[in-house]
Order: structure tokens, then C-alpha cells, then sequence
């Protein structure tokens, strides 16, 4: 049956599959990956691409795409080095703040496409360029200071885990429930597989593509928090290759670009295998350079596969 | 009147963008205050030939309903494959531009062998590319840029021709030739068309793609590919 929280959740298989494979091969080739502290380590790392893709996917879902994370992304770690330095006040307006901007941006991008037509692709890049220029005149340079207890509370630790993987985790958990276990979700796939059908079956399309934007970048400016945690200053550069790679993480983790199909769950596990390309081939002792390649092949070949696999079905 | 504002709203060009054009550039005489001589205008239009040229590429492959990412990183590859091949000597211009142009055309095919073959969306394919071949050059030069582009190549960029710069001319002459091959002939039209019409779920798509393409289906789109890689390639020089 189509479209039931089954079949979207089977894509996600072949990206889980890979990942314990990758886990696997990396446990016996190096003997240092296994430790408590490499895992704490990538599970870290994957935290924001993770969220990122949280935000690619929901739009991925409705057939869209948003290039504009990768600004948002910068922008909130700009305002968190600029304004949460000396108190808690000014730390919690700067998250409030770095949330409206995403929230202003995807309304953006969203009013962009519904109302006056333009393809997704285009707007979202325009925005990312208006946004990243902003960036630049704010801080031309990677500077300020993030609030130093922010950054320690985010670094706490639960055993393998950080605080900082938690939340990422938490916000799944809630991305999950909210796609398979509400008439929100049912909308969004909906609009995904067809907005034409979608509209003639009494959906208000309309304000689902807008809020999906919306909340793209609000979770986007989210991810962009937890990097601040972590490198405790603003850069307008550091979220550029997040664009890229949440596309990659959300489409390995069997999301369908054209809408309708794939789960969130897959994203988790195709942000994991991204990071975990870059740690085991660190880990291996492989030269920095070979990880485009393999990234690259990669995400072609379980492109393929899924191709031959959707194929077969039809 | 009446017939011209007929034209206008149906014409397929798109005036639009020449309007702002011309407004952008009467702003800014407006707000610098500086006069504007041709010759200020042709420095401008140097240096937007090879935009102008990757645009020109990236448009055919729009048009045959693609979208090609990896164009960056292939001229990122070229400016290095054709800079470390010459190395700063005229006599191996030939080659290293034999060599580069291999390359793009190699990406290009593989591009659109996988594209069609696979059915495989045209986004993803060109970012897995772009990813590849940002590695290769990586690993190639090991992060160190060599070579140099020969001086007799360098007037590519850098000559001019009586009053027009010899960029701007090899830009007309690219948007001259494509113009023949868009309106003249019917090749990347008719993909265009063919992608649509699977688009819209007829459900005669499928063979409609294969019988239109024909034998020659990989090939064309790969050529097309390419045809946008052979225009690409050429902005290695201005570097």
C-alpha cells in the first residue's frame, strides 16, 4: 500500500543498511574507532547536519527544495557570536532572534513560490545570496563570541551521548510524530505527491507549502544554534557546504526528490553516513581528498539502486 | 499600438530583463555620477563573458529540462588541468586544450549516460558529479595550484580586436552558433518537449522518451552535456 507509514519508512533501509555495513567495515579495519570517545565525537558531528537535514527534508516531502538553510545557518551563528555574549537575557533574544530570522526567510522563500510562481530552486538561491551578503557586511570575517555557558551546557554529556546529539534526536522524534501521526503530516505527503490532487481534494495548499518553508527555516536557524555551541564564534562562511550536503544526507536516506515519498528517519541515517565517510577515512589514515570522491560515488550509486529498486516495482 | 502590445505580450522574449538592464545601469551612472564611456561598458562586458558563456551552456541544458550543478568545479578543473599542462609554454596549448576538452566531454557523457539511463534526477547526479571531480582535482594537484596559462593564451582575455574585446567577440560568436542550433534545428527542443510529456504522466511517456531519443538517447543528452562543458571550458582561460 502506498503511502502508509510503512512504505515510507522501507525507503530508509538501504540507508540504514549502509550505515551498519560502514560501522562494520570501520570497527575491524581501525582499532581506535570503537572507542567511547570517536563514537561521542561523530555522533556530535552528525548533530547539525542532522538537524539541517531535518529542515531539507520537510521541504524535500513537498516536492520543493531550500538552498537558503546554508545562509540561515551562518546568520544565526553571526547573531548568537554578536548579541549572547554577556547575559542570559541577551542569549535567549539572540536565539529568538536567529529564529525569526529563519521563520522571515522562509516565509520568503514560501510566498515567493505560491504567490508570485517562482521555481523553488531559484528563490531559495536568491535568498541564500541576499542573506549571505548580510552575513558579510555584519561580520566580514569569523569573529565574536558565543555565551560560554551555552556552549558548556551543550556539551554536556550522557554517557555516548551529548546534549547537543539529544536534541537532535528530540526534534526527529517530533518531526516523526508530526509527518506520520498528524492530518498535518497526511497534508504535507499529499501536497508531495500531487499538489494538483491535493488542492481538489479540499487541502489548502497554499498554507502548507508556506508554513513547510517557514518551518524549514526555523529549523534550519536551529542547526545553526547548535553549530554556534560548537564552534563559539560567528562565521559567515561556515554553513555554505550545508546546502549540499543536507540534499545528499535527505536523498541517501531514500527521500524522493519529487515529493511524497521517504521519511525522516532515513535523514538521520543519511546524515550518520556522511560524517561517518569523513571519520573513518580520518580514522583509516586516507587522504582528506578522497572523501569528495567517495561522497560523490556514494550518493550516486545508492541513487542507482534506488532507481532500480522504484523501477522494478512500477 | 494595439498590434505592438499584442506582439509584446506574446513575443518569447524577454524584454523584461533588458528594461532592467537598462535601468541598473542608469542607477548607477545616476548614483556614481561618473559619465560612461563604451570603453567602460566593453571592460564590464570582458569580464561577463564567461559568465555569459556557462549561462549560455547551463541554458541548453534548462531547456532540455536538466540542470547541470557540476559546471563550477568542472571549470575549477580545467583552469588547473590546462594551467599544469601548459605550464606557461605556447607550444602546449594544443594539447592542454585537447586534454581538458576530453575531460569536459567525458563528464558531460557521464552526466547524461546516467542521467537517462538510470532515470535519475538531474540535481542529484550533477551534485554527486560535482563532489567527484572536486576530489580529483584535489587529489591531482594535492592542494597546490601549478602551472601557468602561456602568455598567446592569455589574449583570449586580455586582447582586443580594434575596440572590442576578443572575450566579447568569442561570447557573440558562442551566443551566434547556439542561436543557429536552437531555432534552426530541432534536437534539444524535442528532448525538452519529450521530458514534458512524461512530466504530465502520459502514459505513452516512457517509450515516447525511447523512441524519440532513439538509438542515439544516452549520446544526445550526453552531447548536450558537453556542448554546455565545450563552452565551459573555454572560461578556464580568463582565470
Amino acid at each position: 500500500m502506498t503511502g502508509s507509514v510503512k512504505s515510507h519508512l522501507k525507503q530508509a533501509l538501504p540507508s540504514a543498511v549502509i550505515m551498519v555495513v560502514m560501522v562494520a567495515a570501520a570497527a575491524v579495519c581501525s582499532s581506535g574507532f570503537l572507542r567511547t570517545a570517536n563514537i561521542r565525537n561523530i555522533l556530535t558531528q552528525t548533530a547539525v547536519l542532522a538537524i539541517v537535514a531535518v529542515a531539507q527534508s520537510i521541504v524535500l516531502f513537498i516536492g520543493g527544495i531550500d538552498m537558503s538553510v546554508s545562509s540561515v545557518i551562518s546568520f544565526s551563528t553571526i547573531i548568537l557570536a554578536m548579541f549572547s555574549s554577556g547575559s542570559t537575557a541577551g542569549l535567549l533574544g539572540a536565539i529568538f532572534l536567529a529564529l525569526l530570522a529563519g521563520a522571515v526567510t522562509g516565509l520568503v522563500n514560501g510566498v515567493g513560490i505560491v504567490y508570485f510562481k517562482i521555481p523553488a530552486m531559484i528563490i531559495t538561491i536568491s535568498t541564500q545570496a541576499f542573506l549571505k551578503g548580510i552575513c558579510l557586511i555584519l561580520m566580514p570575517g569569523s569573529g565574536g563570541k558565543v555565551n560560554e555557558g551555552f556552549v558548556r551546557f551543550m556539551k554536556t554529556r550522557f554517557g555516548v551521548f551529548t546534549l547537543m546529539f539529544v536534541t537532535a534526536v528530540i526534534l526527529y522524534v517530533i518531526v516523526y510524530l508530526v509527518m506520520h501521526n498528524t492530518s498535518y503530516g497526511r497534508k504535507v505527503y499529499a501536497v508531495g505527491n500531487s499538489e494538483l490532487y491535493a488542492e481538489q481534494s479540499g487541502i489548502n495548499t497554499k498554507k502548507i507549502i508556506i508554513s513547510i518553508y517557514i518551518l524549514s527555516g526555523i529549523v534550519a536557524a536551529f542547526a545553526g544554534i547548535a553549530l554556534a555551541s560548537r564552534i563559539s564564534t560567528g562565521n559567515p562562511l561556515v554553513g555554505d557546504s550545508y546546502a549540499m550536503d543536507s540534499v545528499a544526507a535527505a536523498v541517501v536516506g531514500g527521500i524522493s526528490m519529487n515529493g511524497g515519498i521517504g521519511s525522516v528517519v532515513g535523514a538521520l541515517f543519511g546524515a550518520m553516513i556522511l560524517s561517518l565517510i569523513n571519520n573513518i577515512m580520518n580514522n583509516v589514515g586516507i587522504s582528506p581528498y578522497y572523501q569528495y570522491i567517495i561522497k560523490g560515488l556514494l550518493l550516486m550509486v545508492s541513487l542507482m539502486l534506488f532507481q532500480i529498486k522504484r523501477r522494478k516495482k512500477a | 499600438m494595439n498590434r505592438i502590445k499584442n506582439r509584446l505580450r506574446y513575443s518569447s522574449f524577454p524584454l523584461g530583463i533588458y528594461i532592467l538592464l537598462l535601468i541598473i545601469v542608469g542607477v548607477f551612472l545616476a548614483a556614481t555620477q561618473g559619465s560612461v564611456s563604451p570603453t567602460h561598458l566593453l571592460n564590464i562586458a570582458r569580464s561577463a563573458a564567461p559568465l555569459g558563456i556557462v549561462a549560455m551552456g547551463q541554458t541548453i541544458v534548462l531547456i532540455a529540462g536538466g540542470l547541470d550543478l557540476s559546471v563550477g568545479t568542472t571549470i575549477s578543473m580545467v583552469n588547473l588541468v590546462a594551467a599544469s599542462v601548459m605550464n606557461g609554454r605556447s607550444e602546449n596549448i594544443l594539447q592542454a586544450v585537447l586534454i581538458s576538452l576530453f575531460f569536459c566531454v567525458l563528464i558531460g557523457l557521464a552526466n547524461g549516460f546516467i542521467i537517462v539511463k538510470f532515470k535519475m534526477q538531474p540535481f542529484l547526479v550533477t551534485m554527486a558529479m560535482s563532489f567527484v571531480i572536486q576530489g580529483c582535482y584535489y587529489l591531482y594537484t594535492q592542494g597546490i595550484a601549478r602551472g601557468s596559462i602561456a602568455k598567446s593564451m592569455r589574449v583570449i582575455s586580455e586582447g582586443w580586436i580594434g575596440p572590442i574585446p576578443i572575450a566579447v567577440m568569442i561570447w557573440g560568436a558562442f551566443w551566434l552558433v547556439l542561436s543557429v542550433v536552437l531555432h534552426k534545428t530541432v534536437t534539444v527542443y524535442g528532448r525538452g518537449e519529450c521530458e514534458d510529456s512524461q512530466a504530465f504522466r502520459i502514459p505513452c511517456g516512457w517509450n515516447c522518451d525511447r523512441g524519440l531519443c532513439g538509438g542515439g538517447g544516452p549520446g544526445r543528452s550526453g552531447r548536450t552535456d558537453a556542448f554546455r562543458i565545450y563552452r565551459s571550458r573555454f572560461c578556464g582561460y580568463w582565470k
